[in-house]
């Protein structure tokens, strides 16, 4: 097991490692003088004298070669200086600490019920014996997955925000003030389930189903019903169990999506998290956070995969650990 | 991150999933008999629709998708001579919609087709290629599918700026990889097969084998695949375009009109959003349709992959 996880985790190194020659590549590639960026957006976009911009190039370390550039990008990188912001002047990483965690519980928020759900419809798309309702659910699922997170979010926002008035349309209580944790948990609910139940989730349910489906009708089931174990314990250790394997497998890709899908639906719920920092980011062309939002996002995502990996390698013994493959 | 494996034994789980690399793309349509062929008719006639719409939009309306007109803000739908009403700046809803049709298909189409090019393209080399070629490239493809794709559409859209041309570079650049995995899987699987060896035997180049007798065998999963990816190629033209990156904001997309109308629709006015959410997910779903059907027809000749 640990032969396995240290070889894995070797591997998402390797991953985090091109992400970041990739990511430093773009910010290479942007036009305009970073340092003459940072002193416009201090000084409010007035123009600034060129003795200062030669002073914040040489401090920035613009003119160095390519290669002592790169290095000293990734020397930050590890102790968590991601550079300056173009459009404020401020540390990326206090524009990334401020969001991430909106991030993080909007994106924990809609993994929990998307695996949950996807567990609940695919278990009972795999096991009932009713064509109609397995018909039906594999009918919904395909028709999900031609719905944008966009689209979704709008029709949730329309119907529980401004038609029904239940719940906010979005943002966190006023700005400025630390929003009550009542305030949070009611505004987390339309964007979670609009990112959940998005047009990945029908992907999920199948991956579930599938997996349940050949599970079924092995021969280890037939053992465990012959031998009168209850039928939800058969159903959670016998079939569940091994029938998760193909959806754990795509556990880490699930995640990604999820992230990606993350960013819409903060933008219809005006929710102050990565997405909307990456977004504006995109827009003002401040690249340094944009960068800065794709490794942070990108590190995630290979987390999310390894837990994958190892989640998969625990529930299925025949995947051996350490060895070929 | 797949480990170092021959290539016709990927043998890590993702691998193992039926439907491979394309469970990604989309969930197919449960198999339904007669419903089925109805459900076909249907698709094909949105899409005609769609298309026809698109193609003869300066002459279906007589305004100016992106002229505003501040004495017709905000119209309901049913207004005389603003058959969908119009926006919050006094734009045609209809014209906007139709005008809108075009920027959206076209990317579709265009973007779809890059994506299977380049897909087929980096595929076919990485399965002929030697290992450090097929290396790079599967590991490339494997990093691609881990990262939330929007984001680096992002990227590349905010350092190459907003056109037509980004946003069908920034869906090809994130969309190849599922392509390029089964056509190196299929390509890969002729290789060995009497009639490439034979071709080979007789002393036809490199080019020759791949060109000939190579891509045409890989193709009909391919095509099927194809298909799939036009609706995935719509799907991330208006995410891009709903974010304000997608194609340029004076020309109307569906996906930028639903950005629009996010305003419209909180102070009640939910027909502004249906609209172009109606269009958008039935153009989705239109395509998934036909290509489940082009997929299952390919599986039905003998295909099973």
């Amino acid at each position: 097991m640990a032969i396995f996880a240290l070889r894995r985790a070797g591997a998402a190194l390797l991953v985090v490692a091109a992400l970041s020659v990739g990511s430093f590549v773009l910010l290479e590639l942007a036009p305009g003088d970073p340092a003459r960026a940072v002193l416009e957006a201090r000084s409010g976009g007035r123009p600034v004298p060129e003795a200062a911009v030669r002073e914040q190039r040489a401090a920035m370390g613009v003119d160095a070669p390519l290669p002592a550039r790169y290095a000293s990008w990734v020397g930050g990188l590890v102790r968590g200086d991601l550079g300056l912001s173009y459009a404020s002047g401020r540390p990326v990483a206090d524009e990334i600490a401020a969001a991430l965690p909106w991030t993080l519980l909007l994106t924990g928020a809609a993994l929990v019920l998307a695996c949950g759900g996807a567990i609940a419809l695919g278990l009972t798309a795999g096991l009932t014996r009713s064509t109609a309702l397995r018909r039906c659910i594999e009918l919904a699922m395909f028709a999900l997955g031609g719905l944008p997170g966009f689209v979704g979010a709008l029709a949730l926002l329309f119907v529980f925000s401004v038609w029904l008035g239940w719940l906010p349309s979005g943002g966190l209580g006023r700005p400025g003030a630390d929003p009550a944790p009542g305030d949070v948990l009611r505004a987390l609910v339309l964007p979670a389930a609009a990112l959940a139940f998005g047009h990945h989730f029908g992907v999920y349910v199948r991956l579930v189903q599938t997996g349940v489906a050949r599970v079924r009708d092995s021969v280890h089931v037939a053992a465990a019903e012959a031998r009168g174990l209850p039928a939800w314990r058969v159903r959670t250790r016998h079939i569940l169990r091994p029938g998760l394997v193909p959806f754990a497998a795509r556990f880490g890709a699930g995640a990604a999506h999820l992230i990606a899908g993350a960013y819409t639906v903060e933008l219809v719920f005006a929710w102050p998290g990565m997405g909307r920092l990456a977004l504006d980011a995109a827009r003002g062309h401040d690249l340094p956070v944009l960068v800065a939002v794709v490794m942070v996002t990108g590190g995630l995502i290979v987390l999310a995969t390894f837990a994958g990996e190892v989640a998969t390698a625990r529930l299925d013994p025949r995947i051996h650990l350490g060895g070929k493959g | 991150m797949v480990g170092r494996e021959p290539p016709r034994q990927r043998g890590t789980a993702a691998a193992t999933v039926r439907g491979g690399p394309r469970g990604l793309l989309a969930v197919r349509l449960p198999a339904a008999g007669r419903a089925g062929g109805a459900a076909i008719a249907a698709a094909c006639a949105a899409l005609a629709l769609m298309a026809a719409a698109a193609l003869l939009a300066p002459w279906l309306t007589a305004h100016d998708p992106v002229a505003t007109d501040t004495s017709a803000v905000s119209l309901p739908p049913g207004t005389p001579g603003h058959p969908l009403g119009t926006d919050a700046l006094g734009r045609d809803l209809a014209a906007r919609m139709l005008f809108g049709a075009r920027s959206s298909l076209l990317v579709g189409v265009v973007a779809g087709a890059a994506t299977v090019v380049l897909g087929t393209l980096l595929g076919g080399l990485a399965a002929v290629a030697p290992r450090p070629v097929d290396a790079l490239i599967t590991r490339t493809a494997d990093a691609l599918l881990a990262l939330p794709l929007v984001l680096v559409a992002m990227a590349i859209a905010a350092v190459a700026g907003s056109s037509f041309g980004t946003v069908v570079a920034a869906i090809a650049a994130t969309a190849w990889m599922p392509v390029a995995l089964i056509a190196r899987a299929e390509v890969g699987a002729l290789r060995e097969r009497p009639f490439v060896r034979a071709a080979r035997g007789l002393g036809l180049s490199r080019t020759r084998v791949l060109t000939r007798h190579l891509l045409p065998g890989a193709l009909p999963p391919i095509a099927a695949i194809a298909a799939f990816e036009v609706g995935h190629a719509v799907l991330t033209e208006s995410t891009l375009s709903f974010l304000g990156i997608g194609v340029p904001a004076n020309r109307p997309s569906w996906g930028g009109l639903l950005a629009d109308a996010r305003s419209q629709m909180l102070s009640g006015q939910w027909y502004a959003v249906a609209v172009p959410a109606a269009a958008i997910v039935a153009a989705i779903i239109a395509v998934n349709v036909l290509a489940t059907a082009f997929d299952r027809h390919a599986a039905a000749a003998g295909r099973t992959w």
